[in-house]
């Protein structure tokens, strides 16, 4: 998997809506791309952010 | 003072203005840090001295309140930055200072879900409600692209760029880069 393939399936992975295949090869890129690792890390800060926003939101309704 | 004079016109003018600018500033800060009346005491004194250093720069009075607010949140960023340094600096026992409370990163969680909340409702609200599907329900695209009635691609197209504009937030971009 090639640094552009990976970064367009890091949402998806960090969702748990990944082809297990693509999961796979992502993790390998991820293991070897420091580039591509610190994305993904950062991606994954905002993803839980976002969820705990919605879930305040959800506990304030 | 310059500033004085093209604002204000006398000095009980501009003291009357700071006096009301206080609690404010003082109802901003706490909206952001929760950390005790001491910070939020040191951090309105510092937001009057930007703003008594820095009025100059507005050039239209009727933009006071969204000036006001970039600068407190500025302001309250960097103390956040300062903070999580020294706390830093405190454990690899560089500068020991014991009067420092144990360093959470409750402020910047604090900071960053007030900012998210702001951008979100820059997005389109087809955008939002996406968003709010994927993180706040946990729903698949599949799913989402039944309700938006798009096709699967599309919506992880929106949902991927919306990321992107949130991302490309200053104040979001330093604190998930920093968190790290």
């Amino acid at each position: 998997m090639n640094c552009r393939r990976a970064r367009a399936s890091m949402e998806a992975h960090l969702m748990n809506d990944l082809h297990p295949k693509l999961a796979e090869q992502l993790e390998r890129h991820l293991q070897t791309c420091p580039s591509c690792r610190a994305d993904y890390e950062e991606l994954q800060r905002l993803v839980e952010a976002l969820r705990r926003v919605f879930a305040l939101k959800r506990q304030s309704a | 003072m310059q500033y004085t004079e093209r604002y204000f016109g006398t000095e009980y003018a501009e003291q009357q203005f700071f006096a009301s600018l206080r609690p404010r500033i003082e109802r901003m800060v706490r909206h952001y840090v929760r950390s005790g009346d001491d910070d939020v005491e040191d951090l309105t004194q510092e937001c009057l001295i930007r703003v008594y250093n820095s009025l100059e720069s507005l050039r239209d009075s009727d933009k006071l309140d969204p000036w006001l607010h970039a600068l407190v949140r500025n302001t309250v960023f960097t103390w956040l930055r300062e903070r999580r340094h020294e706390m830093e600096m405190c454990s690899l026992g560089l500068e020991a200072d014991t009067e420092s409370e144990p360093y959470t990163s409750h402020e910047d969680d604090t900071l960053l879900y007030m900012v998210l909340q702001e951008v979100l409702q820059t997005l389109s609200e087809e955008d939002r409600q996406m968003i709010e599907m994927r993180y706040g329900e946990g729903m698949r695209y599949q799913e989402i692209a039944k309700v938006m009635q798009m096709n699967v691609e599309a919506v992880r197209k929106r949902i991927n760029r919306a990321l992107a504009k949130l991302r490309a937030h200053p104040i979001v971009r330093a604190i998930t880069e920093e968190a790290g």
